[in-house]
């Protein structure tokens, strides 16, 4: 119940406590989303093909074709955020984990020590990255196997869509939730195990507030995520293609700010429990 | 951080050198040229939204939804040379040239032939090695060809297609490739013109181009249609033993072929069409029967009643023929090329049975309920003939009378009809007959102007020509006259015609010297 409590403090204090030299990182993720993004958007132009259309062949010829392409640009731009996350992001994530925890421990938030524990993090929060995709895959798998196939049987339709979204959804979360830890101790001065063992322990540990965490800042972006999700062919028949790509800026731009939040809520709920433990 | 923003900075300074490429360039082109057919397609959608049968101002702004394509990008559409390249400009093409094939026909639906043939020549042109689109553009060629009326042109142009493609083998025997139903589009043509000399010529030259077809050892789903068509065919010309025989070696290509099964119901109809023409009426009507017990939702079904019903005429077994055609008009999903034909001819046996008010009862209807008909052409007519056969004058005058009033209010619902010709014809029919001379010649006038081409227009000049000259206005008659020579010189009226005047001309010429 405590655990709860601390959570909330967290998410307050986050929020409150929000600093863009913390955030820049993320947003540097982000902008490299949205280049793609425009770059995607914009395959009628040389420069648009060129910069993006290589990544999108990768899901096969027609993600070069228009309206196509705005369909395929969903998977495509999954792709690329996974990558961004896993190769900038093993950097970044911790960089800004490092000037969030500055405070807490006495050190200037900007400097090369604090740059110095963000490279130091990198192989934990890469790994802790690789193993939380792997088993999102395999969540992905399972579902298609089991929950999909009954929820349709059932169902049928838009609702058994609806649900089959729903589960996945929390299950990825629950995923996050339990990874969340790695990188906020690998930025301190532990070991690659610990990092990543001690982190998926202490992700257990506190699952329930960590989840609670990610519920109360992940939902604006759910929003713009479920119809891109859930009837894409939809949005291009029935609308413009060219939404798709509107609403997947929109939900970069937020999702960029909620991992922010995640993070420093979550940093500031390991320091809480830490000193509790103390 | 700095190794990140430097590497923003070299894909951002990479980015229009890269683009310079002519792939990227080809490929941002057939994307644009994508996003352009799209947006004509939704912009259609929009404009039919509400209207059954768009008018031609709205044709006309769907095609020019379509030549923006055209307007907008030109061949050789990129520049560069290579095998990448060369596909992208192909695939370019194809769009440019689908959407300009699609401005051919809505500008055929607008009644504006001439722009659709002028589009269809232009996507020939950028056609090149795209035998795929290079044969699209021929059959718009050809549809536009036929809505000019210059008939001997599409004809020319459907024996050059079939010289140039041929036929492709379909993943099922229910698909099948369009270049095999050219040569019945030929004959169907020559039908129309009234060119019966020429329809036989053009059956003979169905069969020697199938039977060409056959001897280079097509594959089983090619080899079965172009029997079936080939089998079709011997039947029209009358060769009953030649179209058996194929139909026997059409029986041996399907039981041999577990897909062609679904080809059974249309050997089963030949082969009592068959036995139909060798006047083995019994054993045909058995057959017939066999068809629609058999295969009852089949295509053959409703044409095997029709056949039946026939033959049960034919036996004097009017009743027979009479449920038939009432189980063809019963039928759930009525065939409109069958339908009419079983109306009108169920219509002449109760005429025949002496129940003329049900007769009279169904003709009259048959305008109505089948305006795209030849049955909806000739019903009217029928009616005329009934009083005229039943020395009923003045009815017969007031059918005539009726009948001019339905072909006008079918010209005005379908302006653009295939038979919008024949109502003319058949207006003029019934002016002359009621000696109503000045709106007989305002409707060779129509005719001369709005059907010009037309075979049956020559008849109508001809006739024209006649009642003027009856009513003493010869410079009309020579006008009707000098049409038919200078418009038609291939008819069988031009060559008297021409004789008629000159002698004409000699005769006036002697009288001035005297």
């Amino acid at each position: 119940m405590g655990d709860f409590r601390s959570a909330r403090a967290s998410i307050r204090e986050a929020l409150r406590d929000f600093h863009l030299r913390e955030y820049l990182p993320f947003a540097w993720i982000m902008l490299a989303e949205l280049l793609f993004v425009h770059l995607a958007s914009n395959l009628g132009k040389p420069w648009g093909m060129a910069g993006a259309g290589w990544i999108m062949r990768t899901a096969g010829e027609p993600a070069v074709h228009y309206p196509g392409s705005f369909v395929f640009l969903i998977s495509a731009h999954a792709r690329v955020e996974s990558f961004l996350f896993a190769v900038a992001g093993s950097f970044l994530i911790p960089l800004s984990l490092a000037r969030i925890q500055a405070p807490m421990i006495g050190m200037p938030p900007t400097g090369p020590e604090t740059a110095r524990r963000a490279r130091r993090a990198y192989p934990a929060t890469l790994l802790g990255y690789v193993i939380n995709f792997a088993l999102l895959i395999a969540w992905e798998f399972l579902l298609q196997a089991g929950p999909r196939r009954l929820s349709s049987a059932f169902l049928g339709g838009f609702k058994a869509d609806l649900l089959t979204w729903c589960v996945g959804v929390l299950g990825a979360f629950s995923l996050a939730a339990i990874f969340l830890y790695v990188p906020v101790r690998a930025v301190e001065e532990s070991s690659l195990g610990d990092a990543l063992w001690g982190g998926i322990k202490e992700g257990l540990r506190l699952f329930g507030p960590t989840l609670l965490i990610v519920l109360v800042f992940a939902w604006p972006t759910l929003l713009f995520l479920a119809p891109l999700q859930l009837r894409p062919s939809l949005l291009v028949a029935r609308f413009r293609p060219e939404l798709i790509s509107v609403f997947i800026a929109i939900a970069a731009v937020l999702n960029s700010f909620v991992n922010y939040f995640i993070y420093s809520a979550a940093a500031r709920l390991h320091w809480l429990s830490r000193r509790r433990g103390a | 951080m700095r190794l990140l923003r430097f590497g923003l900075l070299a894909v951002a300074a990479l980015l229009p050198l890269v683009s310079g490429c002519s792939r990227f360039e080809g490929m941002a082109t057939r994307y644009r040229a994508e996003r352009m057919v799209w947006e004509a397609q939704r912009e259609e959608t929009r404009l039919r939204i509400g209207k059954a049968a768009p008018d031609s101002a709205t044709m006309l702004k769907i095609r020019s939804e379509y030549q923006k394509l055209r307007l907008t990008f030109h061949p050789p559409f990129i520049e560069g040379s290579g095998k990448d390249v060369e596909r992208l400009r192909r695939d370019i093409a194809r769009q440019v040239g689908g959407a300009e094939l699609t401005a051919s026909r809505s500008a055929l639906f607008a009644r504006r032939p001439d722009l659709a043939l002028e589009s269809a020549r232009w996507v020939a042109s950028i056609a090149q090695a795209d035998t795929g689109l290079q044969r699209e553009a021929d059959l718009a060629t050809v549809m536009a060809l036929r809505g000019l009326r210059r008939n001997d042109e599409a004809i020319a142009a459907m024996r050059a297609m079939l010289d140039r493609y041929p036929p492709v083998a379909s993943p099922t025997p229910e698909r099948e490739d369009q270049i095999l139903s050219i040569p019945d589009a030929i004959i169907d043509v020559r039908a129309e013109m009234g060119d019966s000399a020429s329809v036989g010529k053009d059956r003979a030259y169905a069969v020697a181009y199938y039977r060409r077809i056959l001897a280079s050892r097509p594959p089983a789903i090619l080899e079965s249609q172009v029997r079936a068509r080939l089998s079709r065919t011997l039947l029209e010309m009358g060769d009953a033993n030649a179209a058996l025989a194929e139909v026997r070696t059409l029986r041996k290509v399907v039981s041999g072929s577990p897909a062609l099964k679904s080809l059974e119901p249309e050997l089963l109809y030949t082969e009592a069409r068959i036995r139909g023409m060798q006047k083995s009426y019994k054993e045909a009507l058995a057959l017939y029967d066999g068809v629609l017990k058999t295969y009852p939702t089949s295509p053959f079904a409703a044409r095997a009643l029709l056949d039946a019903a026939v033959i049960a005429e034919r036996m004097n077994d009017n009743a027979g023929a009479i449920a038939r055609y009432r189980a063809i008009l019963d039928r759930p999903k009525l065939d409109p090329g069958i339908a009419p034909v079983a109306a009108y001819r169920m219509a002449m046996v109760k005429d025949q049975m002496g129940k003329w008010e049900e007769a009279n009862q169904i003709l009259e209807n048959i305008p109505m309920q089948y305006p795209k008909s030849r049955a909806g052409v000739e019903a009217p007519i029928a009616i005329v003939e009934h009083y005229y056969r039943t020395l009923q004058p003045d009815a017969a005058k007031a059918a005539l009378r009726k009948a001019i009033d339905t072909y006008r209010s079918m010209i005005a619902h379908d302006s653009g009809s295939v038979y919008a010709t024949a109502y003319r014809w058949n207006i003029l029919r019934a002016y002359t007959s009621l000696k109503l001379w000045n709106d007989a010649l305002a409707t060779v006038d129509q005719m001369a102007e709005l059907d010009r081409g037309a075979p049956i227009t020559v008849e109508a000049l001809f006739q024209g020509a006649q009642i003027a000259r009856a009513n003493g206005d010869k410079s009309r008659s020579d006008v009707y006259l000098q049409k038919i020579v200078m418009e038609y010189p291939g008819s069988p009226r031009a060559a008297p015609v021409r004789e008629f005047l000159k002698q004409s001309a000699r005769t006036a010429a002697g009288r001035q010297e005297r």
